[in-house]
Parts: structure tokens; C-alpha cells; sequence
């Protein structure tokens, strides 16, 4: 198989550098991971491309602030490197190591993570670059920890006036359609609250009909309650994540 | 120019996740139990049951720095039997093994080695044999069947890293590196048996639960990190934990989710931080935490692998037909119940799909019998009286 292009052509406007102050959701489950989106989105910032619309082609170049709860540094390194970009902490992108650290799930709690993430982005904005903020499963902090719906909301509020946010949540059906317990009625809200704020939701599952061996799942690209996405076209497509790392974005039949 | 970058990334992806265990294991023989994955040269380790290290989607075992949960429903306890080979492999290997919860005895009644022509990579062989009409997953497992013993030959194998094999020859330990290929990968064990801990093996290290303390895992995480800290860098280590949140075992509140998941959290940070040197096994039962809970939804996102099992209930029509078939010499064939594989180690973090796994996607079944935990595609049987449908009724052929 012919090595695939890093950003699936389906899909190059959408893993354009999101607009200041924008949110953009991706949303993921058990079987269906969306850190190859993530990992897109990483790409799309650090490497610059000529854009072939001449108007993009200003904005195209961002630097990063990524943390994650639930990857180390290697994974997304190794991932970058796939794509042909190497991550280097020096460089354009900061990396805030929650899983090894456990920040924010720790005395300090979101506060401390907001505090950090707004430090980094001051500091890689020193140049007048743009600057997006990933964070990557903070709906952990509300499921194990004291953190509430509000707080969250708030930090990613509180960010988003400075850069903008791409977040990952997940969206399984026991987390978003049980709400018997405090930490589905919790997890619940809190993704719904932010879809509405959010420009642009990607979300990524298995497919309804059963595992297949050459699809991993199904991608649902949406537009959020927010502004910024009107260009974009909501579709759904199938996507195929090859053992090398290599994706195919396909319509439905093709 | 994207061209150029793209060729970049693709002549280098071969190199490990973690650049410190690659350099690290070109000056040592590969630690105990361990052989880099055909795929991308990550050291991987055998979970003792031969077709559970088939279904890791090519890697042929556990990735090191990973953990499995096995979650199963019922009564039954095949998971506990998945556990206790685990268990017993690490034993045999000569790896470091931590016991969770459970007293002694449980280390004590670890299934025993099988010993001659039958143990050891002779029964994967033979195994193999009887069943290469049966097992259609076998097909990966039999080409890493075939890797490693290309590598026990010194043959190379053009698919594998070779930066990792090179040093073996041209390091003085070469001798030590050789013995250890002598070393089978995965074992035989018969559950009838006791194991008797091969005199060269470390001391089971086994890590109580308080039931009283509120929080029981505080004192597990220090010791496990400890533990991994001072023992030599290349002794990989296995922990097992059976029956996690079992109240036999653990009090109420390590079910709340503010103690397991940080629990769980910490869990994967250790993994991360030692990607060479631990993997975890974990099961867990399903009747009391079902899978439709956002608490154990969440366990498995912590999770690197996830496989749920599902027994048949006991059907004694069944029973009474299959004497016949024991007559056969098929005393076996009978699954006693389905297996489903909800996540892989590795793969499933890269986005790949679960048809990547080795199943390819067809429903699985087990069957568990004194030697063996074996699994594979799950096909009903034809209905008595089709001849047609008897011929070839283990074809499941899905096109999408």
C-alpha cells in the first residue's frame, strides 16, 4: 500500500490552525482512539505548509501548549515522527506531562493546571506567534477527582481568551447515556456543555455494524453550538488507521 | 517538500517508542522472557497462554509498559486460569511477579510446567499441528512461531530491527544471549499440576490489601515503585491483580471512583515510566461492576488492553451429547463461552481498529482444558442433518 498523505485530503480544511480563541472538540471511545486526529492537528500547526488558498496561507503556523493526561511525552513524539515532524520541547511546543506528574489531580487541582497552561502560553506567545492549547482527557479530572463541571468550564473559559483550544473527551455511551451516578451525570454535562461552545466537534467510533479489517471506525465531523466552522462541511467518513500509522479518510462506499 | 518530510518519518519509525530502552538493550542480552515484537522491535513478553499473545494484533505477546484487564461475567473463574499462566510464565522466566490482594496460597497453586517433548515451544509446535485445520487465527501466530525460531537459529529475519540483534554476536555476553534463546517464549502448563518455581527465580512478592484502609492502593503504588526502582534495570517485572474491587478482597470504597481512578491513573503513569520493565494483569468481575457504568468505562480507558469473557452457563443436553464426541478424542471442542476483545495494548492508542487485533474482527470463543486456554473464531454448529452446511461450516467469510 502506497504511504498515505498526513493529512487525509478529505479532511485538509479541517486540521487547518484553528481560529483564536475557537474550540474544537474530539471526541473518542473504547474501541476508537482519537489520537490520530490529535496527532494531525499537532502536524498541521508545526509544519509549514503552503496553503494553496493564498488567504490561509498567513495563519497556517501555530505554536502548541499540549497536555495530557493520559499519554507521555514519547507516545505523541513517536506519533509527530510518523508524520515526519519532530517534537523537540524546545521548540514550538510545550509539553505539561499530567499522566507522569499527576497534575491537577493532585492538592494544587485545576487551578494549578490553569495556572501552568497560562504560563507556557505567555511564554510561546513572546514572539507574537499564535498559539493553540491542546489538553487531552481532562474529563479525567472529573471523574477522579473533586473537580466540578463549573471549574472546568471555567478553566477552558479562562484559556480560550488567550488561545485556541482543542480538547479531547471521551464519549462512551455508559459515560454519556447512563446518569445514574454523580460521574455520569458529571462527564454528561460536561461534554454537552462544551459541544455547544465548541466551533468544530470530530468525534470518532466504531462502526455500528461490527469490527471490520479494513475500517477502525467512523468519523462524525459536525459543527458546534459556536461560531467559526461556517466554511466546513458536516459529513460522516470512514477512516482507516494502517499499522504504520498511515491513514485513509473514505466516503461511506467508496 | 511534504514529500521529502513524509519519507523522513517512514525510515525512522522502525525505532522503539522509548529511545532509552533501544539504546539500553543494544549493550545487554534481551532481559528474561522478553523478545522484541516482529513488528516495531518493542520488547514484548508472553502472557503464558499462546493464542491471548496471539491476539495482541502482530506484536505476538504483551508489549512491555502495557496492562491487560480481563473482565468476565458469572461465577466462573477463567479469567483467574488466564491469570495463574500469566503468573506462572513469570515464574518460569525468571521475572519478577507481584500478587495484589490475595494471600499466598494463590502463588502456591500456580499451574505446574509440563515438562519433555510436550513443553516448551515443542507444544506450540505440536499444538499447532493438531489443530492448523481448526485455528484460523493461527496464521500470525504460526508466522511468530516461525520468527522466533528463525531467531534461535541466528537466521535474520528481514521484518525485525536488526539494530537489536546485531550486538548479540559481537558482545562478549554472546553465550548468555544464546542460552537465553534456548529458553522457550511461552510455556505449557497443566493446571492439575503445582508449580515447583524454578530455583533461579525471584521470590514471588506478594502486596496485601487492607480491607479497613479507605484507600488501599496508597501503599501498593509506593511498593510497586520502589520495587521497580531498585531492582536491576533489565529485570522485567509482572504484576497481577485478581479480583480487582472484589469485596472479598477490597473494601467498599476502592470502588469509588476518586480512589480507583487516580489508583488506575498513577497505575498507568508507573507503566509509562518503566516501558521496558512491567506489564500488569488485572481482572475484574462484571456482575458486580457491569459495563454499562461510567466507573468501569473509565477503568477501561485507563487501561491499555481490555477482553471480556463471557461463559456459557452449563447445559447438560450438551453435556450428554458431547460424551460421544469424547469418544472421538475431541474432548475439547465444546467452547465454553465467548471472548470478546474490547481494546488492544498499542494498537488501539494509535487509532488502529479492533480488526487489527489478531481475531480480525470474527466473534471468539474460549475452551479451557488441563493444558490449554485456547482461543479462537466462534462458529455455531451446523445443524444436524445439513450435510451441506457441515462441509464447511467453519468458513465465516464477512466481506465489508
Amino acid at each position: 500500500m502506497p504511504s498515505q498523505p498526513p493529512i487525509p485530503p478529505l479532511l485538509s480544511n479541517h486540521f487547518a490552525v484553528p481560529p483564536e480563541s475557537s474550540l474544537t472538540l474530539l471526541t473518542s471511545v473504547l474501541g476508537a482512539s482519537s489520537n490520530w486526529l490529535l496527532v494531525r492537528f499537532l502536524y498541521s500547526a508545526l509544519i509549514s505548509r503552503k496553503a494553496p488558498d493564498a488567504s490561509l496561507a498567513s495563519d497556517n503556523e501555530a505554536k502548541v501548549v499540549l497536555v495530557s493526561w493520559l499519554r507521555d511525552w514519547s507516545f505523541w513524539k513517536e506519533g509527530a515522527k510518523r508524520l515526519g515532524v519532530a517534537l523537540t520541547k524546545s521548540s514550538s511546543v510545550t509539553f505539561l506531562d499530567c499522566l507522569g506528574t499527576g497534575l491537577g489531580l493532585k492538592d494544587g487541582g485545576i487551578e494549578q493546571v490553569e495556572g501552568k497552561v497560562l504560563d507556557a502560553t505567555t511564554e510561546l506567545k513572546n514572539d507574537g506567534s499564535k498559539v493553540i492549547v491542546i489538553l487531552d482527557g481532562i474529563d479525567l479530572l472529573l471523574a477522579a477527582t473533586e473537580t466540578s463541571v463549573g471549574e472546568i468550564l471555567d478553566c477552558v473559559g479562562e484559556l480560550r481568551e488567550h488561545a485556541a483550544i482543542i480538547l479531547t473527551l471521551s464519549a462512551d455511551a455508559p459515560l454519556l447515556h447512563t446518569r445514574h451516578t454523580p460521574l455520569e451525570i458529571n462527564h454528561a454535562s460536561l461534554v454537552m456543555s462544551l459541544s455547544h461552545q465548541a466551533r468544530l466537534v470530530l468525534g470518532v467510533r466504531e462502526l455500528d455494524t461490527g469490527v471490520a479489517r479494513d475500517v477502525s471506525g467512523a468519523l462524525r465531523i459536525g459543527r458546534g453550538g459556536g461560531d467559526g466552522a461556517e466554511g466546513l462541511e458536516e459529513k460522516e467518513l470512514l477512516y482507516f488507521v494502517a499499522g504504520d500509522g498511515g491513514v485513509r479518510v473514505f466516503e461511506r462506499g467508496a | 517538500m511534504s514529500f521529502r518530510k513524509r519519507n523522513l518519518g517512514l525510515s525512522s519509525q522502525n525505532s522503539p517508542t522509548s529511545t532509552s530502552s533501544s539504546s539500553s538493550s543494544q549493550v545487554q542480552p534481551p532481559p528474561p522472557g522478553t523478545r522484541p515484537s516482529p513488528i516495531d522491535g518493542r520488547p514484548i513478553t508472553s502472557t503464558g497462554t499462546p493464542s491471548l499473545d496471539a491476539l495482541s494484533g502482530g506484536h505476538g505477546g504483551l508489549v512491555l509498559g502495557n496492562s491487560l484487564l480481563i473482565e468476565e461475567s458469572g461465577t466462573t473463574d477463567f479469567a483467574g486460569t488466564l491469570l495463574r499462566f500469566y503468573a506462572a510464565e513469570g515464574v518460569v522466566q525468571g521475572q519478577q511477579v507481584h500478587v495484589v490482594g490475595v494471600p499466598e496460597e494463590w502463588g502456591r497453586g500456580l499451574p505446574g510446567l509440563v515438562e519433555g517433548k510436550d513443553g516448551g515451544r515443542g507444544t506450540e509446535g505440536s499444538e499447532g499441528e493438531a489443530e492448523k485445520e481448526k485455528m484460523k487465527i493461527a496464521w500470525r501466530y504460526e508466522r511468530l512461531g516461525q520468527f522466533g525460531e528463525e531467531r534461535e537459529t541466528g537466521a535474520r529475519n528481514p521484518r525485525a530491527p536488526t539494530p537489536k540483534r546485531t550486538p548479540f554476536s559481537l558482545s562478549p555476553s554472546s553465550s548468555d544471549a544464546a542460552a537465553q534463546n534456548h529458553q522457550p517464549f511461552c510455556h505449557t502448563f497443566d493446571l492439575t499440576k503445582r508449580l515447583i518455581p524454578p530455583s533461579s527465580s525471584a521470590p514471588i512478592i506478594y502486596h496485601p490489601v487492607s480491607p479497613t484502609n479507605p484507600d488501599p492502593f496508597a501503599l501498593l503504588l509506593s511498593s510497586l515503585s520502589n520495587s521497580l526502582t531498585t531492582s536491576p534495570h533489565s529485570l522485567p517485572h509482572r504484576v497481577i491483580i485478581p479480583n480487582l474491587l472484589s469485596p472479598l478482597l477490597y473494601p467498599f470504597t476502592a470502588a469509588h471512583p476518586h480512589v480507583l481512578l487516580p489508583f488506575l491513573h498513577s497505575l498507568r503513569a508507573l507503566l509509562r515510566k518503566h516501558p521496558s520493565q512491567i506489564t500488569v494483569m488485572i481482572t475484574l468481575p462484571l456482575t458486580l461492576y457491569p459495563r454499562h457504568s461510567g466507573l468501569l468505562r473509565w477503568t477501561e480507558l485507563l487501561i491499555d488492553g481490555v477482553i471480556e469473557l463471557t461463559p456459557f452457563p452449563h447445559d447438560y443436553s450438551l453435556a450428554a451429547s458431547e460424551t460421544t464426541k469424547t469418544a472421538k478424542g475431541k474432548e475439547d471442542e465444546k467452547p465454553q463461552g465467548l471472548l470478546k476483545v474490547l481494546k488492544v495494548p498499542v494498537l488501539s492508542e494509535e487509532g488502529q481498529g479492533l480488526g487489527a487485533s489478531g481475531g480480525g474482527g470474527e466473534d471468539m470463543a474460549f475452551w479451557v482444558s488441563r493444558r490449554r486456554f485456547v482461543i479462537k473464531p466462534f462458529s455455531l454448529p451446523p445443524v444436524e442433518g445439513d450435510q451441506e452446511a457441515q462441509g464447511d461450516a467453519t468458513k465465516v467469510d464477512i466481506d465489508f
